[in-house]
């Protein structure tokens, strides 16, 4: 369980986050929403101690993270696997490579092992016959998924997920959404998805936190996001409607 | 304004820190070794070409020069490879080596690391629960400050080699009269000195662009301010360093 | 190829460190393979000489300059030089600085010793130069030629004492003793004649010497070392002389003795040319002689002739 406990953060005049406070139980899937620019990624990167806080504390099962040494944080971080914005693949390996990275680091497996585990990574993604392959030769998707394998190539208890739909086209998104819960019901992973669309969030999220204006403003189960008195929140999903228009599942919660 | 006084000294700190989180995992190099020898190739053994290039031209026109400005009958010929011989290995062997590499090995670190930082790679190594600074800072500076001393010399056999070479094909003195000058004057001290300069501009070139690209921000035009401002503040870097050694050494 | 780098790295600093040793050794003159040993050099005045100068022994070079410095308590100069191994300087060499600093060509001179001289072993120290004019060294030595003579003055006198005794004694063979004293004055005749040899190449060398001494105060330069060296072998030669002239002498003392004790082979023994080496038999038979005299002299008188057959 993941808490964050009134955390303040700013990058030189300009405050990001201000008193920000909120609780993820083990086993959910929360997604984090806001405009662009709100401060999602910043709060994100928080959880694995990207970022320091100005104020306030992280506390990963009662441990502040920001207070253990360097080589406490290390082992730590081990129990999250991150879904960055771009994939962020090492371009220098190949994709095999980059899914068998963590595991050369973490893991006991020899070689065959090694291989087989990778190639359940790749499977469980959905992905095959690019192992070869440099990330640079990759769609966006693929390499999305490339990096979700290698995210959960030593099988951590929280997969973050920082906009794993944008730049992907309605269709690719929709693979990714179905990725991410199927991840999140095959391996009983706890999940953050830092996302601004709505249809992603309620294709996956079990509970939702709005962030605006340096704050979270709401914090709820995704069901009652449209039972909200919260303007900004109203807007927000309003908007989001418009975007993406005819493609937008019921409102009455995530699709199977 | 504060800011702008203290920010010399804010990056200052930023880079000793970066450098001590970098010696601090020293211990791991084990973990990190093919990086290292991939990282000692490319800044080392690739750079040998054009290491050779610069230094062929330096000697040349170095002792071709020389020999324009000291053609009167009073001074032997022999004093060309005096003056040609100790100032490669004493100065231009390190210096030459250094400027280029700045431009070739600086600005490719500070692009490859500034790359991996505006592209989440860095943070994903972090998040990995890998030593991002040991990872991949540790391995570039220790390639250069290992491999450059390699550099150094391929530059002074390369420079004295091709100024012997010139100065007796193009007629200005012998073979011989250049050794013999050279020997005259050769002094254990040029060389050492000329290695000691060797290990700090590898340092600071490598550490230099590592800082920069470690700590670039803002995309593809941060890439582009840190793979500029490394190769130049490496050259500056490198001009200072070498007043230093001489004032210190000499 | 999964240590390809590893490789590629190591053959690139292999080959550095070699050319750099390779590099600093060529340029320090000494030789790429082999080693050297360290021989240590004392000079009044460095005159400019730094680590690195070259080494020359009549002009080639055989070694370096390792190191050197002031001591402080003797005030002198003190060099460690890097020789070649193979290069042997015999004992009795000098080293000298040579050159002028000005225009960078200072170097060390060793100037050789004596060729039959053994070789210098490693650290020894070499010497510069005597300094001072050959006439001081000449006068070195003369008390000790002046010595040599007094002793054989000495041992003439001796035998010339000896002789007038014997000749004095109303006991004696005086016709013996006369052929004696004949053969005595031979004896010294023939010494003197076999020694004009060596007087005379005594005083070529010394002409010789004086002909060195001219092109000394002519010249500068190696030539007073030649001119030293071999104002020492004259010497030496002289001092040979004078120690067979000594011999002479003592040949002389033995054959007065005989003469005193009234040995009538005393002629035979001085024309024998194994006369050292029978001397301790001659001495164990006048022993005999004796006894018999004192047992029968009448006899032993009368038997002088077959004495002097046997």
């Amino acid at each position: 369980m993941i808490e964050i406990q009134n955390l303040s953060k700013g990058f030189g005049s300009l405050q990001v986050l201000e008193g920000v406070s909120l609780q993820i139980h083990d086993g959910e899937t929360i997604a984090i929403i806001g405009r662009s620019g709100s401060g999602k990624s910043v709060l994100m990167k928080h959880l694995v101690g990207l970022l320091t806080p100005d104020e306030g504390r992280v506390l990963v099962d009662g441990t502040d993270i920001d207070t253990i040494p360097y080589e406490a944080l290390r082992r730590l971080r081990r129990q999250f696997g991150v879904l960055f914005q771009g994939g962020a693949l090492f371009d220098s390996m190949t994709t095999f490579e980059n899914v068998a990275f963590p595991l050369r680091y973490f893991s006991s497996l020899d070689e065959k092992g090694l291989q087989d585990r990778v190639q359940e990574c790749l499977d469980l993604v959905r992905l095959s016959g690019v192992g070869a392959k440099n990330p640079t030769e990759l769609s966006g998707g693929m390499r999305k998924r490339v990096a979700l394998a290698r995210a959960i190539a030593i099988e951590p208890e929280y997969i973050l997920y920082d906009e794993p739909t944008s730049g992907l086209d309605p269709e690719t998104s929709n693979t990714i959404n179905d990725l991410i819960r199927h991840l999140a019901e095959a391996l009983n992973v706890t999940s953050v998805v830092v996302t601004h669309d709505m249809h992603s969030v309620l294709s996956i999220a079990d509970r939702v936190a709005f962030l605006h204006e340096r704050d979270l403003e709401w914090v709820g189960p995704v069901a009652g996001i449209h039972k909200c008195s919260n303007p900004h929140l109203n807007a927000f999903v309003k908007a989001n409607e418009y975007q993406v228009g005819d493609t937008t599942p019921a409102l009455s919660g995530p699709s199977a | 304004m504060l800011d702008t006084l203290l920010s010399p000294f804010r990056a200052l700190g930023r880079y000793a820190t970066l450098m001590g989180r970098a010696f601090a995992s020293i211990d791991k190099v084990g973990t990190y070794w093919n990086n290292l020898f991939i990282q000692m190739v490319r800044v080392g053994i690739d750079s040998i070409p054009i290491v050779a290039l610069a230094a062929a031209f330096t000697g040349a026109v170095f002792t071709v020069q020389t020999a324009y400005q000291l053609e009167t009958p009073f001074i032997p010929k022999t004093i060309i490879g005096s003056i040609v011989a100790p100032s490669i290995m004493l100065e231009l062997g390190a210096v030459i080596a250094g400027f280029i590499l700045a431009g070739r090995v600086g600005a490719r670190i500070a692009a490859e690391l500034g790359t991996m930082r505006v592209s989440e790679q860095i943070d994903a190594l972090e998040v990995m629960g890998l030593n991002s600074v040991g990872f991949l800072v540790l391995p570039r500076v220790l390639a250069g400050v290992l491999m450059f001393p390699v550099l150094y010399v391929v530059s002074c056999v390369v420079g004295i080699g091709t100024g012997i070479g010139v100065g007796h094909f193009g007629g200005f003195l012998s073979a011989s009269e250049f050794l013999e000058g050279a020997r005259q004057f050769f002094k254990l001290l040029d060389p050492t000195i000329g290695l000691i300069k060797s290990f700090a501009f590898g340092f600071i070139i490598t550490s230099v662009a590592c800082y920069k690209g470690y700590y670039t921000g803002g995309g593809a035009v941060g890439v582009g301010d840190s793979t500029t401002q490394a190769a130049v503040l490496s050259c500056v870097f490198i001009l200072v360093a070498d007043l230093l050694i001489a004032l210190l050494l000499l | 190829m999964e240590y390809s780098n590893e490789i590629k790295v190591g053959i690139a600093i292999v080959i550095a460190v070699v050319a750099a040793v390779f590099g600093v050794r060529f340029l320090q003159d000494l030789p790429l393979f082999g080693d050297t040993y360290a021989v240590r050099a004392e000079f009044e005045e460095a005159s400019g000489l730094t680590a690195g100068n070259p080494v020359r022994m009549k002009g080639v070079n055989v070694g370096s300059v390792g190191s050197i410095r002031l001591d402080q308590e003797t005030q002198t100069v003190r060099a460690r030089l890097r020789i070649e191994e193979g290069i042997s300087i015999p004992e009795g060499s000098h080293a000298k600085v040579a050159g002028f600093s000005g225009i960078g060509g200072v170097r060390i001179s060793i100037l050789p010793g004596p060729r039959e001289n053994p070789p210098l072993p490693p650290d020894a120290t070499l010497s510069a130069p005597p300094e001072g004019s050959v006439f001081d060294r000449l006068t070195d030595q003369a008390p000790e030629l002046a010595n040599k003579a007094d002793s054989v003055l000495t041992s003439t006198n001796a035998t010339m004492a000896a002789l007038s005794e014997q000749l004095q004694n109303p006991e004696s063979d005086l016709r013996q003793a006369l052929a004696s004293a004949n053969n005595i004055a031979g004896d010294l005749e023939s010494v003197t004649e076999a020694e004009k040899e060596t007087l005379r190449a005594l005083l070529q060398n010394l002409r010789s010497v004086s002909g060195d001494l001219d092109t000394f105060m002519g010249e500068n330069g190696d030539s007073l070392d030649v001119a030293v060296r071999r104002l020492n072998q004259s010497l030496d030669r002289l001092n040979r002389g004078l120690a067979s002239f000594e011999e002479t002498s003592a040949t002389l003392d033995t054959v007065a003795t005989k003469l005193n004790e009234g040995d009538g082979t005393a002629g035979r023994l001085l024309n024998d040319p194994t006369l050292y080496l029978r001397l301790d038999s001659a001495a164990a038979r006048t022993n005999t002689l004796l006894k018999d005299f004192q047992r029968d002299p009448g006899h032993y008188l009368n038997d002088m002739t077959l004495v002097k057959v046997f």
